[in-house]
């Protein structure tokens, strides 16, 4: 008897402690957007922001920087940097901020993650605060931001994101090599396979190249999209969201980036983790990343090892991919912290601070002017590849951001491994990747 | 009609209730509490994760992890790496018990020795060991090198994927089990040795029919704690293999597919549905366990 009353006693305040947790009135987390009415809000006290990010090293210090100028000259603000890790870190811990309703005023975000943020109401339009007459933007502004970099930003015509952080996808290659090889920077497909080729050595014939000559990140799934494009396609339809990973320029694709992986003249970065981190040791003559490795090429290359970049050989089309996190500000934040964010974003991304950033790391400014700025100049002429991205820029573009795209591009990934690896043949991994990618972004779309 | 409040208080089931109290509030909150809500959320197929609205329940979750051929995946990948950790690491960790146990030379060394694993993080055991099994500059392909031997791509072929978790499992936990069993072995009489000597009962007969038989407790619990264990096995892959589930998905797991879903792919649904099958999985496997080990009821 007296086993059964604890029993009891104890189910009891189980089901006590369970509805205390359910009876939680369910009240939204997000804000009413305030659409374009709370803009006369101006800094006239104290008001702290803080800004996610997952930016480290000389990224994290030239952030910092650009910061404490910003506050030395605007008093009233106070804005906290966190740093969060590395970007899934940091989007992960947005996502549980976002269920929390404890969102940053502002954050670094792919704008691949930023739709669901959209669709969701929690992100605030920018495009009021840019037509403000004091604070915002004059049309000079607009004209000096790369189009593809604002329409990254763009939903329904609204700016919700502006571009902070920018890349190029490019190809680097050892200098050396090449010239022992007589082989020339490939500017098509057909060259590239054959300098890849020529590059590639197997001194003890064992099978496995001591020199690959090409090195691919190891997850092609988001980045398999410029040789999509350059085939005459592309991963996924903008304007409807159907996946075209079986089309005929896919399996063009495809075909080439495998024939390279079959035939050992090109492999994934395995390992090595990075693409980057064998060619700076003389393991591989070529590899494709993103500028933003730049600083880590300068400081770790071996010794004797010389390294410029191209733009990625082309084919049909000649697209570029530029990739890179955007900042956004949350609607979660009052007026004056929105509007504090706006300006501090303003001036984060001004042509004076966007030069200072990429003079400090490998991205790219976000604004044409800065290659008119006396800093950034001066880098343009000690580091001619820095040049690169603005001789590319017409020709760039940025990958998709359907809902639910990443899951679907996750899906192609896994198949491109599968192919890659040599187990599953190209048609069947584009269709069932066509399947199962269509179904992984139906499923994304259900919350 | 005066409450007998002193009445209850004097009653011993009534105040144990009262001590147990705070720690029963703490396991509903935090873990009785999630349970429920991710076993209700995996029946939601249409709803708003931030503001809670439901629009739609059903069963297509369940189905859809059931069917699905990654989960299938990681059940196969997890269920292979628990036949295997599990009962190796105990085994292993009852011999080197029983070595420590004896008269050898540095016993406390050797105990501190191989407890350093396990206090250690796993995010730094991992590192450690990606490095140590990196293909080009790796300490294990440098060792069979100088054996001859040819390179192996430890990390990149997905056939050695499990039986590396495997065998960091066995590794990072051994100086814990080890302890326990320790604590076992010196719990056992030594009476009952002399008396099988006496009798005389051989070294081997003298393991079978005393020491198992008494150190059955300590098995029970390591084997209840290390499948449950092996079961929710994450960190080790998400960190030696770069955030990415292993060559050609070769270690994805149960945890790994859930928080995939939940994290990654923001399939908030899917993943709940997922981590209630997990939840009872290891539920069915501890109930087993208690089952077949339970002491069977001996007629008077």
């Amino acid at each position: 008897m007296r086993k059964r009353i604890l029993t009891f006693a104890v189910a009891l305040a189980m089901m006590a402690s369970m509805f205390t947790g359910c009876s939680k009135p369910e009240a939204p987390v997000a804000e009413e957007t305030a659409g374009n009415a709370a803009l006369a809000t101006k800094i006239t006290e104290p008001v702290e922001i803080s800004f996610w990010h997952a930016m480290s090293g000389a990224n994290e210090e030239a952030m910092k920087k650009i910061t404490d100028d910003f506050m030395a000259t605007n008093k009233n603000v106070t804005v906290t940097l966190v740093n969060q890790g590395k970007y899934l870190d940091l989007f992960d811990k947005l996502m549980a901020a976002a269920k929390a309703g404890q969102l940053p005023a502002i954050s670094q975000i792919y704008s691949n993650r930023l739709s669901w943020y959209v669709s969701k109401n929690l992100v605030e339009n920018l495009s009021p605060y840019m037509a403000d007459a004091t604070t915002g933007f004059a049309q000079a502004d607009f004209d000096d931001i790369p189009k593809m970099f604002l329409d990254d930003g763009i939903w329904d015509g609204n700016q919700y994101a502006m571009p902070f952080n920018k890349s190029q996808m490019v190809l680097y290659y050892n200098e050396g090599m090449l010239a022992d090889a007589g082989v020339k920077v490939p500017t098509t497909w057909e060259e590239w396979a054959e300098a890849s080729k020529k590059l590639t050595v197997d001194k003890d014939k064992d099978g496995d190249p001591d020199v690959y000559g090409t090195v691919f990140a190891n997850n092609l799934s988001t980045d398999i999209i410029p040789w999509f494009k350059q085939a005459g396609g592309t991963t996924i339809d903008r304007e409807t969201g159907e996946l075209l990973f079986d089309t005929e320029a896919a399996k063009e694709a495809v075909t080439f980036l495998n024939g390279m992986i079959q035939s050992k003249t090109a492999r994934l970065a395995g390992d090595d983790k990075n693409a980057n981190v064998p060619l700076q040791q003389g393991r591989a003559a070529m590899c494709v990343a993103s500028t933003s490795a730049l600083p880590n090429i300068e400081s770790d290359t071996m010794e004797g090892i010389t390294i410029n970049c191209a733009a990625l050989p082309s084919h049909k089309t000649n697209d570029q991919l530029f990739y890179g996190t955007n900042v956004t500000v949350f609607n979660t934040s009052t007026d004056a912290q929105k509007q504090a964010a706006w300006e501090y974003i303003k001036f984060l991304t001004n042509t004076e601070n966007t030069a200072y950033f990429a003079a400090q790391t490998g991205y790219i400014p976000v604004r044409k002017s800065a290659q008119g700025d006396p800093v950034f100049k001066a880098v343009l002429e000690a580091k001619p590849m820095k040049k690169l991205p603005f001789e590319n820029m017409d020709n760039g573009f940025q990958g998709e951001r359907h809902i639910g795209a990443i899951n679907a591009l996750d899906a192609l990934g896994d198949q491109l491994n599968l192919v890659f690896s040599g187990k599953k043949d190209i048609d069947a991994a584009l269709k069932d990747a066509k399947i199962n990618g269509t179904k992984a972004m139906e499923e994304a779309k259900n919350n | 009609m005066r409450i007998p409040v002193k009445k209850y208080f004097k009653n011993d089931n009534f105040r144990a209730f009262l001590y147990l109290l705070p720690a029963l509030l703490i396991i509903g909150t935090f873990q009785f509490y999630p349970i429920f809500k991710s076993f209700a959320m995996g029946f939601y197929t249409k709803f708003d994760y931030l503001t809670d609205t439901v629009y739609e329940v059903g069963f297509d979750n369940f189905i859809y992890v059931l069917k699905d051929p990654d989960f299938i995946l990681a059940m196969k990948n997890t269920c292979i790496f628990v036949f295997f950790a599990a009962p190796l690491g105990i085994l292993i960790a009852l011999i080197f018990a029983v070595i420590l146990n004896s008269n050898i030379h540095f016993k406390k060394l050797f105990r501190s020795v191989y407890f350093v694993p396990f206090v250690t993080s796993t995010v730094s055991i991992s590192i450690v060991w990606s490095w140590i099994l990196n293909k080009d500059y790796g300490l294990a392909n440098a060792f069979l090198k100088i054996m001859g031997m040819n390179k192996i791509a430890w990390l990149t072929d997905s056939n050695m994927t499990i039986p590396i978790l495997i065998a960091l499992s066995i590794w990072k936990g051994l100086g814990y089990k080890i302890i326990i069993l320790l604590a076992g072995l010196q719990g056992i009489d030594q009476q009952y040795y002399f008396a099988a000597r006496m009798d005389g009962a051989r070294k081997h007969q003298r393991f079978w029919s005393i020491t198992i038989p008494l150190l059955k407790p300590s098995l029970v619990f390591l084997s209840i704690t290390s499948i449950i264990g092996a079961f929710k096995i994450f960190d080790e892959v998400y960190i030696m293999y770069s955030q990415q589930p292993g060559p050609l998905k070769s270690g994805l797991t149960i945890v790994y597919y859930i928080f995939n879903k939940f994290y990654r792919h923001w399939e908030f649904a899917t993943a709940s549905a997922a981590a209630f099958i997990l939840f009872l999985v290891i539920l069915m496997f501890t109930v087993l366990q208690f089952a077949f080990t339970s002491p069977k009821e001996k007629e008077e």
